[in-house]
C-alpha cells in the first residue's frame, strides 16, 4: 500500500503538466512552453514508475505530456541543417543559369 | 517537394510532423518491442527524455557553431528584436552529428556509473538513432532541404519547396540516406535481440554511417551546410566518427582481453606449481 502512495504525487504533477502542455499548444508561440512542460511530464512520470506508481494517473499524465510535447514539435520543429533564410532566390536564380549554360 | 500539410485547418511544417512521426515510433518500440525489463521501465522513460533533449540541444548548438558568422553578425538583433533572432537560428537548423553526439552524451550522463542500466536501458535504444534520423531524413525530403546535385537522369523535381531550388531534376540523397538508417536500424535491432554487446553495436553503427556520410556529401549541393577546403563541416566529422567508431570497437576487444586474463592465470599457476614441488 505504501508503495502506491509513493509516485502518486509525482503521477499527479505529471498529469497536470501534461494537461497544462496541451491546452498551451494551442496558442502559437506559447508551444514552446508546450515543450518544457512536457519534458517535466515526462521525467515525473518515469519518476513515479521507478517508484512503483502503475496507475491510469501516471498512464494519463505520461500520453499527455507526450503529446504536449509533440505538439510544440509540430510549431518549432522546420527542419534540419537547413536555414531557409540562408536559401535565398538569388542562389536558385545562379544554379539555374548553371544547368542552362 | 510537399512541406506543409493541413491537419484539422492548421498548417503543419512536414518536418515538424515527421519529427512527431519518429517520436511516437521510438516511444512505442522501446516500450513494447525492446524488451526492457519492469524494474528499468521507469529509466527506460527517462532516459528516452534525455536523449530527446541532448539530440535537440547537440544539433542546435552544432547549427550555430556552423552559422556563427552569421550569429555573431546578428547578435545585437537579440536584444532588439528577440522574436526575430529566435525565429532565424532557434526554430529551425539542426545537424544532425550534433545531435547524434548530444544523444550519447546525455545517455551517458544518466547511465554514468551503472553498468545495469548501460546494459538494460541504454543498449536497447541505440537502434532509435538511424529510425529517428531515418523519418527526419523523409521530412528533410518532403521540405526540400538538404537537397541534391542537379541530375537530368535521376533526379527529382522539387515545386513547393522554400528551400531546394524548384524545377530543376536534383539527386533525392535524403530518400538515400533514410533507406541506409532503416537498413542500420533493422541490423542494429536484430544484433540486440542476439545480445552482441552495446560498444559493437555502437561502434558499427559510427564506422558505416561515418563511411556512408562522407560518400553522399559529394551528392550534394546545398552549400550553405558550410564548405571548408573542399570538404564540407560534415565529411570532417565523419572523420571524427570513424576514428570514434574505431576507438569504441578497440576498446571492446580490450574489455574482453582483460575479462580473460584470470584464466589465462589460472592455467600458468598450476604449471608453475608443479615445477617448484619438485
Amino acid at each position: 500500500m505504501e508503495q502506491n502512495v509513493l509516485g502518486k504525487g509525482k503521477a499527479t504533477a505529471s498529469l497536470v503538466l501534461g494537461i497544462i502542455s496541451v491546452v498551451c499548444w494551442f496558442f502559437g508561440y506559447s508551444a514552446i512552453i508546450s515543450v518544457i512542460l512536457g519534458v517535466i511530464g515526462l521525467i515525473l512520470a518515469g519518476k513515479a514508475r521507478k517508484e512503483g506508481f502503475e496507475g491510469g494517473t501516471r498512464t494519463a499524465g505520461f500520453i499527455l505530456s507526450l503529446i504536449g510535447l509533440i505538439g510544440g514539435a509540430f510549431v518549432f520543429i522546420a527542419c534540419v541543417a537547413c536555414a531557409s533564410a540562408l536559401a535565398t532566390s538569388a542562389g536558385q536564380e545562379a544554379l539555374a543559369s548553371a544547368l542552362i549554360g | 517537394m510537399h512541406p506543409n500539410f493541413m491537419i484539422f485547418g492548421r498548417v503543419v511544417p512536414a518536418y515538424g510532423l515527421m519529427t512527431a512521426i519518429g517520436i511516437v515510433c521510438v516511444v512505442l518500440y522501446y516500450k513494447k518491442f525492446a524488451g526492457i525489463r519492469a524494474e528499468y521501465a521507469g529509466d527506460a522513460e527517462i532516459l528516452c527524455v534525455f536523449a530527446m533533449i541532448g539530440t535537440f540541444l547537440g544539433a542546435k548548438v552544432l547549427y550555430v557553431l556552423t552559422q556563427l558568422p552569421s550569429v555573431m553578425t546578428d547578435l545585437p538583433s537579440m536584444i532588439s528584436n528577440p522574436c526575430s533572432f529566435c525565429e532565424q537560428y532557434l526554430s529551425a537548423g539542426f545537424v544532425f552529428y550534433g545531435g547524434l553526439y548530444g544523444c550519447l552524451t546525455a545517455m551517458m550522463l544518466y547511465c554514468r556509473n551503472k553498468s545495469m542500466l548501460l546494459k538494460e536501458v541504454a543498449k536497447p535504444m541505440l537502434p532509435m538513432i538511424p529510425l529517428m534520423h531515418g523519418i527526419g531524413r523523409i521530412g528533410c525530403f518532403l521540405e526540400g532541404c538538404c537537397y541534391g546535385m542537379p541530375s537530368e537522369h535521376f533526379g527529382i523535381f522539387f515545386s513547393n519547396s522554400p528551400i531546394a531550388p524548384n524545377d530543376i531534376p536534383l539527386l533525392p540523397v535524403q530518400l538515400w540516406e533514410a533507406c541506409f538508417e532503416f537498413l542500420a536500424c533493422a541490423i542494429m535491432i536484430a544484433a540486440c535481440r542476439h545480445e552482441k554487446s552495446g560498444r559493437v553495436i555502437l561502434g558499427g553503427y559510427l564506422l558505416s554511417y561515418a563511411m556512408f556520410r562522407f560518400f553522399i556529401e559529394f551528392f550534394r549541393y546545398d552549400s550553405y551546410r558550410g564548405i571548408i577546403g573542399g570538404f564540407s563541416v560534415s565529411q570532417y566529422i565523419s572523420i571524427i566518427t570513424l576514428l570514434f567508431g574505431f576507438v569504441i570497437l578497440a576498446s571492446r576487444h580490450t574489455q574482453s582481453t582483460k575479462e580473460n586474463i584470470p584464466t589465462v592465470i589460472a592455467e600458468i599457476v598450476p604449471i608453475s606449481t608443479e615445477g617448484s614441488s619438485g
